[in-house]
C-alpha cells in the first residue's frame, strides 16, 4: 500500500499498454559499478573546499585572519555544497531512471538523458533482427558489465542497453524470446 | 556609496533558489518516473534529510554574520578591507 506523494510511483509490475498475455521477463538497470562510481566521484569532489581551505591556510593565512575573508570563504563553500548536493542527485536520477523492461512480446526503454530531456520508446520482439552484447575494458570485463546493441527490422536506430550486468546473458535471453515471437507471428 | 558583506549573503539565497528549484525538478522526476522500490523511496527521504539538515545548518551558520560589515566602499577606496 502506497501512501501519500508515493502512490505516483510507477509500480514494477505495470507495463504501459499491456497486451494480453504479456508478462515482465525482466526490468534492467545499469550495473552497480556505475553507480558507485558517481559516488566515488562526489566523494572527491566533496574533498575540494577541504584542499583548497589547507591550500589557503599554508599559502594565503592573512586571509583567515580577517572575518570579511572568513565569511566570504563560508559563504563560498556553501554555495558549493549546495550545488555539489544537487548535481549529486541529478546524476542519480539520469542514471537510475534509464530502464529497460523485456516482457515476452516487446522491449520498452525508458531513458532520462537529462533533467529535462526523456525517452520512452519500445520495440515487438518479433521485430528484432539482431542482438549484440559488448564488454569493453579492463573494468567491465573484471566487473561483468558491459551494452547490448538491439538493431531492428526497419528501424534506423538501434536500441542500446547501456552498461548493464551479465550482457551476454541478457543477449541469450533477447534471442530466444526473439525466436518464440518469430514463431508465433510467422507472417509478419 | 559602500557595497556591505551582504552582497555574499544575496548570492547565497540565490544559489539556495536554483538549489530548491532543481532538487524540486529531480524529486518530480523520481516520483513520476521512478519505480516504488525500497531504493527509490530511500534516496528520496534521504535527500531531503540531507537537503533541509544542510540549510538548516547553513543559515544557522550565516545567522551569526554581522552583513552590514562594509566591503567596499567607493567614498573612501582606501579602505581595503584585507
Amino acid at each position: 500500500m502506497r501512501a501519500g506523494i508515493f502512490r505516483f510511483m510507477i509500480s514494477k509490475t505495470s507495463i504501459p499498454n499491456r497486451q494480453i498475455g504479456e508478462e515482465i521477463v525482466l526490468h534492467i538497470r545499469r550495473h552497480w559499478f556505475i553507480f558507485f562510481r558517481l559516488f566515488l566521484v562526489f566523494v572527491v569532489l566533496s574533498l575540494i573546499p577541504a584542499l583548497v581551505y589547507y591550500f589557503l591556510l599554508f599559502n594565503l593565512p592573512i586571509i583567515f585572519k580577517n572575518q570579511i575573508g572568513v565569511v566570504i570563504l563560508a559563504v563560498l563553500a556553501l554555495i558549493y555544497y549546495l550545488f555539489m548536493l544537487v548535481y549529486a542527485l541529478t546524476a542519480w536520477t539520469t542514471t537510475y531512471l534509464d530502464v529497460w523492461t523485456i516482457t515476452t512480446f516487446r522491449i520498452i526503454n525508458r531513458e532520462q538523458e537529462g533533467l529535462f530531456s526523456r525517452t520512452v520508446a519500445e520495440l515487438d520482439l518479433y521485430r528484432v533482427q539482431d542482438v549484440t552484447a559488448e564488454q569493453k575494458g579492463v573494468l567491465a570485463t573484471l566487473l561483468g558489465y558491459g551494452d547490448v546493441y538491439i538493431q531492428s527490422a526497419g528501424e534506423k536506430e538501434r536500441f542500446v542497453f547501456e552498461q548493464i550486468s551479465n550482457p551476454y546473458g541478457i543477449a541469450k535471453i533477447l534471442q530466444k524470446l526473439n525466436e518464440k515471437a518469430r514463431k508465433e507471428n510467422p507472417g509478419l | 556609496m559602500i557595497i556591505t558583506l551582504s552582497i555574499f549573503y544575496y548570492l547565497f539565497l540565490v544559489a539556495v533558489a536554483v538549489f530548491l528549484l532543481y532538487s524540486l525538478f529531480n524529486v518530480y522526476h523520481l516520483l513520476r518516473f521512478g519505480f516504488f522500490s525500497l531504493i527509490n523511496v530511500l534516496v528520496i527521504v534521504l535527500y531531503v534529510l540531507i537537503a533541509a539538515s544542510f540549510l538548516y545548518f547553513s543559515f544557522s551558520i550565516l545567522m551569526t554574520v554581522d552583513w552590514s560589515t562594509p566591503l567596499i566602499d567607493f567614498g573612501n577606496m582606501s579602505n581595503n578591507p584585507f
